[in-house]
């Protein structure tokens, strides 16, 4: 009898208890809870090598600009925000900034041209390690590339500065794209210490957003800047970081409302998801494609003696060109991204309208022109049995792909039956990631499949420069002198019209080549809760700039 | 306690960390052949070879394999676990709230399972050959070839999608902290239900069967008949006879189970977002941060090392009988 009641008062407490825990959380909802796979490892901008990192401190800490993505003409557009004022000099040598004085850090300091410099100079000190090392060629710096602040800088006054490029330098609203940090902080430390300094975990910022708490692998809650000139009174109070590492249960939670918005849906599931009255879903394409690489080295004899010599088999211009004639692509667009994708033909997309050459086409899915192209070269199946050889040598190759992404996997699949109809024999390999990264970084494969996120600014150098010691993301080996002298000239000031053409020229190039063969653009799906307003999903990153959202 | 008693026990521990100096030195030579580079994240457009090498050469210390792996024992006998490459903080750092999380939901999960595991075993045996004892023999196989992480989609699509009962993931609510620490104990206690009973339901039938099997024999046995007719008390049969020779194996297994739960549960930590060890280790391993993968491996080691212990310890002194077999 006595059990009896105690189970009865325990049941009592748990279904009061569960009760009001349900209503609790979603009756007082004056934030946005943003659903992510993991975690982030700092909140300084100097080591935010993730994406999610990036994002989360352009949140935190201010920086000169501000970029906007123009849908119309398909480009970035830069306005000050920091700066109040940004003028370059006559010959674009130097640049004057005049600082907005209503800028406070989170400790209450004045944030000032101080800040500024110390900044510039931290993201390009090697000894740091940030993420910014090697990216200050148009400053004037030292051996080590570290700015060399005496010859770069004038301090004018607490809120002014002119920055003095190097000689010759293309400089551009882009060399201030960072992040400013607070020198009142880390400039008390070594650049051993910043590293490992406390404040990359509870950061002194002055963005739009201040960290309230840092739950490590649960959440991040970002507090609205009360003092930010960003915020206005619509802006949300609160955005919430909600790590969910399985995407089921991510997704699971965006149709019960415990998650507001999330990215990187399954094409698969974008139908269900749209359903939802609560929900929209909106896509960003055109910054991430796949494609199949190929070699256009011999892989052992650069690895044995150092000598680049053809690849045997993708060597030709032609036979890369019949290979991507055999491949139907359209296949994994039309049945796997369920039409969240788009062929491509070439390294840039169609998003990028000022530098995207609209005459271009896809290579057609066309089995009777890829084997008519072997032929040219040479390529016949003379003992019949169904693989082409040339001097003896049958055409038979390993395909390397990483394990883990089921898209890859099923495309690989498709396209291995394709190669079989002009009678070469790929064989797919699959590899854990470190494996594959260390192989192909020692250009040890004759072809791999993996994908690439394009940056904004489009930058092609690092993946098309024939100095392989100096762009080590040039897997395919890939040498053109045109292509050499067309990057070459990018560097170089030019107007908005020459810089567009040189682009299209390049994708024009390297359409025709093949060095890859450009698969597809994939889509990156987004869905949010409809009660979030104002929101501008673009190519920049889905929370970009979200201060500008309110709430209903 | 007997002087044979403590020279084996000291014996044990020395064995115990010429093991954990096995396993570490293996971890070395592993990771010393793994792929991979934890400066690939450095890789960008403009940064030149020299600066590469620079970043590449941070991550190594200098110096022959064997002087490396002397600095490296050196730095962890004297308590150095070194400084993750991801978190730039102390090893022991980011291990110490991970390991916190997994042992409290671990421990709590362990010692439901025991209980219940026994409770249940009890019951069937005393309803033996009976439509219950039938029932619960099914059941357990049941859940026993059930993948957790199944059984914890369907947890959570029941009874945090569809009846919305529970929250979907994570240990504790947005505003936790704001609450009461009566409160925040009770969200933490909401939160962690549905993953402690997919954890419960994935291990009780090992338990259950065990268990089930043991008291059986020993209700069964001719000594625990002969008492009953010496008119020994039935409580008295069950606390002094019964139940520590039918738990006695139960715990060996207890021992292994409850250190290889304490190193984390992957699957079980992804399914419900906890931030437990399981998921570090494996970040640790896919990020290249060698020295945190070193320090989890260490702490894994420790886990299994001394919960095996104490099993064996508790079975001897249940059972002194058991003192020269276990303790060797």
């Amino acid at each position: 009898m006595i059990m009896r009641c105690y189970y009865k008062r325990f049941t009592a407490v748990l279904i009061i208890f569960i009760l009001t825990s349900c209503s609790g959380d979603k009756a007082q909802r004056d934030y946005v809870t943003v659903g992510v796979q993991s975690d982030v490892e700092t909140f300084n901008p100097l080591f935010a090598f993730q994406s999610l990192e990036g994002s989360i401190s352009e949140l935190l800490f201010l920086s000169l600009l501000r970029h906007e993505w123009n849908e119309k003409l398909g480009k970035l557009e830069s306005y000050p925000m920091m700066a109040e004022s940004l003028k370059w000099n006559e010959d674009g040598s130097s640049i004057f900034i005049k600082l907005r004085e209503d800028i406070y850090w989170s400790d209450s300091v004045k944030c000032t041209i101080d800040d500024v410099m110390f900044s510039l100079a931290a993201y390009s000190d090697p000894d740091i390690k940030s993420r910014g090392v090697g990216a200050f060629h148009n400053y004037v710096t030292d051996e080590s590339g570290r700015i060399d602040a005496q010859n770069s800088f004038d301090r004018i006054s607490d809120y002014e500065l002119v920055i003095n490029f190097k000689k010759g330098a293309a400089a551009s609203y882009f060399d201030l794209d960072y992040p400013v940090i607070p020198k009142h902080i880390f400039g008390t430390l070594n650049t051993s210490q910043i590293l490992s300094s406390e404040y990359n975990f509870e950061p002194v910022t002055n963005g739009a957003f201040k960290l309230l708490s840092w739950q490590k692998d649960q959440s991040i809650i970002l507090g609205k800047n009360e003092k930010s000139f960003l915020n206005s009174d619509s802006t949300i109070n609160r955005i919430i970081f909600k790590v969910v590492p399985d995407y089921n249960n991510r997704l699971l939670q965006l149709k019960k409302g415990e998650i507001d918005f999330l990215e990187d849906i399954k094409p698969e599931d974008a139908a269900g998801i749209e359903e939802f009255d609560n929900i929209n879903v909106e896509k960003v394409s055109g910054r991430q494609y796949d494609y199949i690489g190929w070699n256009l080295i011999d892989p052992e004899v650069y690895r044995n003696t150092g000598k680049m010599i053809p690849n045997k088999f993708f060597g030709s211009k032609k036979v890369r060109q019949a290979i991507t004639h055999a491949l139907n692509r359209r296949e994994v667009i039309d049945n796997f991204l369920l039409n969240y994708g788009e062929l491509a033909v070439g390294p840039i997309s169609s998003i990028f309208k000022s530098v995207y050459d609209t005459t271009l086409k896809p290579l057609e899915y066309n089995i009777e022109l890829a084997k008519q192209l072997l032929k040219e070269e040479g390529w016949i199946d003379v003992n019949g049995d169904g693989i082409i050889e040339k001097n003896g040598l049958e055409f038979r190759f390993d395909l390397k792909i990483a394990t883990g992404l089921p898209r890859r996997e099923y495309a690989a699949n498709i396209f291995n039956n394709n190669l079989k109809q002009i009678g070469i024999d790929a064989n797919i390999e699959f590899m854990e990631l470190n494996s594959f990264l260390d192989g192909l970084f020692m250009r040890k494969y004759n072809a791999w499949l993996i994908g690439w996120v394009i940056p904004i600014p489009v930058d092609l150098r690092i993946q098309w420069y024939s100095d392989f010691e100096r762009t080590p993301l040039n897997l395919s080996s890939y040498r053109n002198r045109e292509v050499d002298s067309l990057l070459d000239r990018l560097e170089m000031k030019l107007t908005e019209q020459e810089r567009n053409q040189i682009f299209k020229n390049l994708n024009y190039i390297l359409h025709d080549e093949q060095p890859f063969t450009f698969l597809y653009w994939v889509d990156n799906i987004v869905a949010y809760n409809t009660r979030i307003n104002n929101i501008y999903i673009n190519p920049l990153g889905s929370i970009h700039y979200c201060w500008e959202w309110t709430l209903k | 306690m007997t002087k044979e008693f403590i020279v084996k026990i000291v014996r044990r521990i020395f064995t115990s960390f010429l093991i954990l100096l096995f396993i570490i030195s293996l971890i070395f030579t592993i990771l010393q052949l793994a792929p991979g580079d934890p400066s690939y994240k450095y890789l960008s457009p403009e940064l030149s070879p020299e600066l590469m090498n620079k970043v590449k050469n941070s991550f190594t210390t200098e110096g022959s394999l064997t002087e490396k792996y002397f600095g490296f024992l050196f730095s962890f006998l004297t308590g150095d676990l070194g400084i993750s490459f991801n978190f730039h903080q102390p090893v022991l750092d980011v291990i110490l709230p991970k390991l916190k999380i997994t042992f409290i939901f671990s421990g709590i999960t362990f010692i439901i399972q025991l209980l219940l595991s026994f409770w249940l075993a009890y019951v069937s045996v005393q309803n033996a050959g009976k439509i219950i004892d039938r029932a619960m023999k099914k059941v357990a196989m049941v859940f026993y070839s059930t993948p957790s992480f199944i059984t914890g989609i369907i947890l959570i699509y029941i009874f945090a999608y569809m009846i919305d009962l529970f929250p979907v993931s994570g240990i504790e609510s947005i505003d936790n902290q704001n609450y009461s620490l009566p409160l925040q104990i009770l969200d933490v206690a909401y939160h962690m239900f549905l993953p402690a009973l997919t954890f419960t339901i994935a291990l009780l039938p090992i338990y259950y069967s065990y268990l089930r099997e043991n008291l059986k024999t020993v209700i069964n046995s001719p000594y625990i008949v002969y008492l009953r007719t010496l008119g020994t008390s039935e409580s008295r049969i069950f606390w002094k006879h019964t139940l520590p020779n039918s738990i006695n194996p139960v715990i060996a297994v207890a021992g292994i189970e409850f250190g290889s739960i304490m190193s984390g549960s992957l699957v079980m930590e992804v399914v419900f977002g906890i931030p437990g060890m399981g998921r570090l280790i494996i970040s640790s391993i896919a990020t290249n941060d060698y020295p945190l993968v070193v320090g989890c491996c260490f702490i894994a080691g420790v886990m299994i090392i001394l919960s095996s212990f104490i099993a064996d310890l508790s079975r001897v002194l249940i059972d002194r009988r058991l003192l020269k077999g276990i303790m060797n």
